[in-house]
């Protein structure tokens, strides 16, 4: 779509009245028969603005195209019997029903006066009831809040304060660029019901919504002095490191909320940021052209499978009915791999949309991804955010000699996919391109041993492997398993089919576990895990001999706590970005084309580490 | 125990089994009370196939006596499970020990500890017992000490806290 925004056929009153933006009066005299329940049937404050108005074809977009198309079936069905009906009137005999047994419904409904009464009368009511929906769907922009209510017979309102916004977001679904509108998300830290979703306005009042939210979050939120985080960040101010022992319980719930936060520290955001990065658009380190990408979608162990299992089922089936002497008569059976097969596509398709138009730009602090294929989204990964990085080569891709890389990121939560999902940095390439990447996220990370780790068998200097014995366990990729250990983390590699390689750094660790089973104990092995924070990427180093297990264990922890120490306490970690929201920085960027998904969130993790919640649950 | 005390353990011995260090094991009391919970499960299951066995069909004793076997193989893995646990605290973490067959260990830094929860039910109040439950930024930790004495658990409770306080690190 467009920049500008195709304004809807019909005028739209309540865009009009929302642009004139008379404070107040306008608002509280058109809205008569609302019924007012506390402010607003008040005289509003002299700055607060009006409520506004969703635009009127929202209605079809959120009613979505099931609702249009079971809709739609029930017209014509009941459209085509109107049609009979006069049909039938026409005729001389009356509308005589074969066996007697439709009386009732259809035979009133027989009457073409009815039917047609009927039909009027069910759309009218659909259209009143959306009508009316809509009528009563309203939000505001004061100066304290975001607000939105919504229902007719059951009230429903949202209040976000100025304060806890944590992004501000625009989407496009598919349907919306059609007609040329989008949704503005406001998320808050506070959970996921604390969003508010203004759905669906024209795109450039939807710009002009978000720009405003943004003003109104960063004035609120950098005039709260000392308090240059907002809300979810309080442990990523400095004196949240320091003054743990007495966080406050604010901070406390903050925290917990941020752990709820869908957005967590994978945010995406509008042009900038709450992190203060710049508007500008950052150096491109890369995109991936999208025939690469639906080739790389299609090479899929799922495609594989299928592959597979169709042409099982193609000569079991002509085996079988070759016996049976009706030859050819299997093909019959053929659609009972259709659902398997559409499956299967919405997979790839949902692959394919999600990291279409990929680009990855280089911000300094952080790297923001711009991905997808019809819903332009942009992610932010702060660097010092970054837990552990992965890269995988899956076997259909080792021909073209492609990689993908992803990370985890602390405060993306693992329950919700897509946001999970968003922490591909690059979803395609060559292994320099991930190499770039790694390094870019990582600077420490050695490009060498990147390379060995990619693509060597085992048995490297430097590196430690698993023994002989775990053959019995890994038949396969127990060569190819191992770590090798720099000053800065660890780098795991495993598989031999699917090769994967993992970067932790020492800093990043949780925790750390080992486990031995059974037949581990008895062939003397033991793995480690390298507890990370949730995400895609759980590292572990498996099959290790048992001494080996220990010893990692041991100088692990040390090489952690040495590095904690030189990152952690008392002082925020290098590269931090202090989230001080820069009000100038928010102002800025008019509408970019693409609807740029907003996001932020900088500190989760501050937050997280440095609160202390001393909760007795007993 | 105080906060200031330094254990003077470090982790260089750490195994996941046996080993020098002074590692605590957890109240035998925890025995009784999964002995406890574990016969709330299966005698009903037993009650309800043996009264089957007296109207019904005497085959299902076949049944019962399985179930019975059954408990008491549970009811060993139970004890044996218990004695299994044990705990240290180093000086830079906490490091739990669990598992006979299945052998586990983990490290757990102060310093990364988000809160402790101590929780006790009914069944483990009544022996006086508590969890302890460590909290990091990755419910994948794990770290979870069962059957402490419930003063014990409060007072380990207090000191890891203090201690992650002084050594917290940001992420």
């Amino acid at each position: 779509m467009s920049d500008t925004p195709s304004s809807p056929p019909p005028p739209d009153p309540a865009d009009r009245v929302a642009d004139e933006a008379l404070p107040g009066e306008r608002i509280v005299s058109s809205d008569g028969f609302v019924p007012g329940d506390g402010t607003e049937a008040m005289r509003p404050e002299p700055e607060d603005p009006p409520w506004e108005r969703l635009s009127p074809l929202s209605l079809i977009l959120r009613g979505g195209v099931v609702v249009v198309a079971v809709g739609g079936w029930f017209a014509a069905q009941l459209f085509r019997r109107v049609m009979d009906s006069f049909n039938t009137w026409d005729s001389t005999s009356p509308p005589e029903v074969d066996d007697g047994e439709q009386v009732g419904f259809s035979q009133i409904l027989a009457h073409p006066l009815i039917a047609t009464g009927v039909l009027i009368l069910v759309v009218a009511l659909v259209a009143f009831g959306a009508w009316m929906n809509w009528r009563f769907t309203r939000y505001r922009i004061s100066r304290g809040h975001v607000e939105l209510r919504k229902g007719w017979l059951f009230r429903e309102q949202r209040q976000v304060p100025m304060e806890r916004i944590q992004a501000v977001e625009i989407g496009r679904p598919l349907l919306a660029q059609l007609l040329g509108l989008a949704q503005v998300v406001v998320q808050s830290a506070g959970g996921k019901d604390s969003s508010v979703t203004l759905a669906f306005l024209p795109l450039a009042k939807a710009h002009e919504v978000r720009d405003r939210i943004q003003r109104e979050a960063a004035r609120s939120q950098g005039s709260r002095p000392g308090a240059g985080s907002p809300a979810g960040r309080v442990g990523s101010t400095p004196a949240g490191s320091a003054s743990i022992g007495t966080a406050p319980t604010p901070s406390a719930s903050a925290a917990e909320d941020a752990l709820a936060a869908p957005s967590g520290g994978v945010a995406s955001s509008a042009g900038r940021d709450f992190l203060g990065l710049s508007a500008d658009a950052g150096r491109e380190v890369l995109s991936v052209p999208n025939p690469r990408l639906m080739m790389a979608a299609v090479l899929h162990s799922s495609v594989f499978w299928l592959v597979l299992g169709g042409g099982a089922w193609l000569i079991g089936g002509y085996v079988i009915s070759g016996w049976l002497d009706s030859p050819a008569g299997f093909l019959t059976t053929l659609p009972a791999l259709i659902p398997a097969a559409i499956g299967l596509l919405a997979g790839r398709v949902k692959e394919v949309l999600k990291n279409g138009n990929f680009r990855l730009t280089d911000h300094g602090q952080a790297v923001r991804t711009l991905h997808g294929l019809t819903d332009h989204r942009t992610t932010t990964v702060p660097l010092h955010r970054i837990q552990a990085i992965e890269i995988i080569q899956p076997l259909w891709w080792r021909p073209l000699h492609w990689w993908r890389a992803r990370v985890n990121v602390a405060g993306s939560h693992g329950d919700d996919t897509e946001l999970v999902g968003e922490t591909v940095v690059l979803p395609v390439g060559t292994l320099e391109q991930a190499l770039d990447v790694l390094t870019l996220l990582d600077p420490e990370l050695d490009p060498a041993a990147l390379r060995t780790a990619a693509l060597g068998g085992g048995g490297e200097p430097g590196w430690v492997g698993t023994p002989r014995s775990a053959r019995w366990l890994d038949p396969l990729s127990w060569r190819r398993k191992g770590y090798v250990v720099s000053g800065h983390g660890t780098l795991i590699r495993s598989g031999r089919l699917t090769r994967r390689v993992v970067s932790v750094p020492h800093a990043r660790i949780q925790s750390l576990m080992a486990y031995q089973g059974v037949i581990q104990r008895w062939l003397g092995l033991a793995s480690v895990r390298l507890v990370s924070t949730p995400g895609h990427i759980s590292p572990q180093i498996q099959h290790l001999t048992r001494e080996d297990a220990e010893r990692f264990l041991r100088e692990e922890s040390t090489r952690a706590q040495a590095a904690r120490g030189e990152n952690g306490r008392g002082s925020a970690p290098p590269g931090e970005v202090k989230s001080e929201v820069k009000p100038e920085a928010m102002a800025g960027e008019g509408g970019r084309g693409s609807a740029d998904m907003a996001c932020e969130t900088p500190d989760l993790s501050g937050g997280l580490s440095s609160v202390s919640t001393p909760v007795d649950r007993t | 125990m105080s906060v200031d005390q330094v254990s003077g353990l470090s982790g260089d011995d750490v195994t996941l089994h046996g080993g020098s260090l002074p590692w605590q094991p957890v109240s035998s009391k925890l025995v009784p009370v999964r002995l406890i919970s574990l016969a709330i499960s299966m005698v009903p299951l037993l009650v309800v196939t043996a009264v089957v066995a007296v109207f019904v069909t005497p085959w299902v004793w076949i049944g019962t006596g399985a179930l019975f076997v059954l408990t008491l193989v549970f009811g060993w893995i139970v004890i044996r499970q218990v004695s299994a646990i044990s705990w240290i605290e180093l000086d830079e973490e906490l490091v739990i020990r669990r598992g006979r067959l299945l052998r586990s260990l983990v490290s757990v830094p102060y310093a990364r500890l988000q809160y402790v929860d101590v929780q006790s039910g009914p069944l483990m109040r009544a022996f006086g017992l508590a969890n302890l439950q460590l909290h990091t930024a990755s419910p994948a930790s794990g770290g979870a000490l069962p059957g402490l004495p419930i003063v014990a658990a409060e007072e380990l409770r207090a000191r890891l806290m203090a201690r992650g306080e002084s050594q917290r690190a940001d992420l």
